[in-house]
């Protein structure tokens, strides 16, 4: 994941850059070689593979927020995809020395929030503007990239209590259930869940606090 | 503190195990308008990206493309275009500003115009003023010096020694 790299220099011509981008997703190494700001670039010079690729690097994430948010697999999927026909749309309003996974994130967060108010009239929920502020995208664990901030996570995680550190493992490097982990420890599944949402805390406070003091 | 606890505990469930319902209007408010929960919310998410990447629907890539395919390519405002409104905008300036000089200096002028014709139906003809006997026998300068009509003279710019009225009352050279 290459998300925060600066875009490197492309070239003017959209069939050169259509060209390019068409070898490098051919070899498989694009998300090695051309970070989603370059990608961003190569969209808006009228390659559109640029674009089908950012879509294959981030459909995962954006359709599990969108499934957070809505409670079900078909509105989410159709949530995931007005999510990046907004971001396409707003393209050219990102700016490429930030990190694009959050703005992205972003626009798809208020997006399903929108259609969730919108579908609530009764609550009288006021909408959020769609597209992202500096704000969303400014805290150190946005900034970072997936691979930097696994890296983190797991080095924080290691500063957990025992207990706290073994439902993490269990959780994640094992892919356990609460249920699966309950079980094994015996324990109630609520007592994991609270177990691992402190946890969770506690790691987040762990790398805040480590970005602040360097 | 602790009922914001509560509200993130209930969104951090929605982590564990996949959810089979929206967000209630108080969580769906809560994180349009707590900053630092949505904030909290945010990086929770993003951990989890992390740690535990979920595989999107089969299919749902070629649909996004699908529907993105008939957009038009979104473009970004160049320095060209930017430099371009800068010179229409010179452009215009500076014709607002030669008319606005322009117009000050067509004033100016009227303004002149206006006070000398004034001046010129102010100014008496001494001639008149001068009983008969008088006009023949005095020299026009004798009677004018330092009168309002002279001074009128000189302020609309003829010297006084050059008059036409002086040039006519000088007397002959012998």
């Amino acid at each position: 994941m290459t998300s925060s790299a600066k875009p490197t220099a492309v070239s003017s011509s959209p069939h050169a850059v259509e060209r390019s981008t068409a070898v490098a997703l051919a070899r498989n190494d694009s998300s090695h070689s051309i970070s989603d700001a370059e990608l961003v670039e190569r969209t808006l010079a009228g390659n559109r593979d640029a674009f089908s690729e950012i879509v294959r690097r981030h459909e995962g994430a954006i359709f599990a927020r969108c499934l957070r948010i809505c409670g079900n697999r078909e509105d989410a999927e159709d949530l995931t995809q007005d999510a990046f026909l907004r971001a396409f749309r707003a393209l050219a309003t990102y700016q490429p020395n930030r990190p694009f996974a959050p703005w992205l994130t972003t626009i798809a967060r208020n997006a399903a929030l929108n259609a969730l108010a919108r579908r609530r009239q009764h609550a009288r929920i006021d909408e959020i503007a769609a597209e992202p502020v500096a704000r969303d995208q400014d805290g150190p664990l946005q900034r970072a990239t997936l691979s930097e901030l696994k890296a983190q996570l797991q080095e924080a995680a290691a500063q957990l209590p025992p207990e706290a550190a073994e439902v993490f493992r269990q959780r994640y490097d094992e892919d356990l259930s609460l249920a699966q982990i309950a079980e094994s420890s015996g324990k109630s599944e609520n007592s994991i869940a609270v177990i691992l949402h402190r946890a969770r805390l506690e790691i987040r406070r762990i790398i805040l606090e480590r970005k602040r003091s360097r | 503190m602790n009922a914001k606890n509560d509200h993130l505990d209930r969104l951090q469930s929605r982590l564990d195990r996949e959810p089979s319902a929206p967000l209630s209007d108080e969580e769906l408010v809560l994180l349009r308008d707590e900053i630092e929960l949505a904030a909290q919310w945010d990086d929770l998410e993003r951990m989890e990206d992390a740690l535990r990447p979920t595989d999107a629907p089969e299919g749902l890539h070629d649909r996004i493309v699908a529907r993105v395919a008939h957009e038009p390519i979104p473009t970004r405002p160049t320095h060209r275009s930017a430099s371009r409104s800068f010179a229409r905008f010179a452009l215009v300036a500076a014709a607002i500003l030669a008319v606005t000089v322009a117009g000050f200096h067509y004033e100016e002028e009227q303004s002149r115009r206006r006070e000398g014709a004034a001046i010129l139906a102010s100014l008496p003809m001494p001639s008149l003023a001068l009983p008969e006997s008088q006009l023949t026998s005095t020299p026009i300068t004798e009677v004018q010096a330092g009168t309002q009509p002279i001074r009128a003279f000189a302020k609309l710019g003829f010297k006084t020694a050059a008059s036409p009225l002086r040039l006519m009352s000088e007397p002959e050279a012998e």
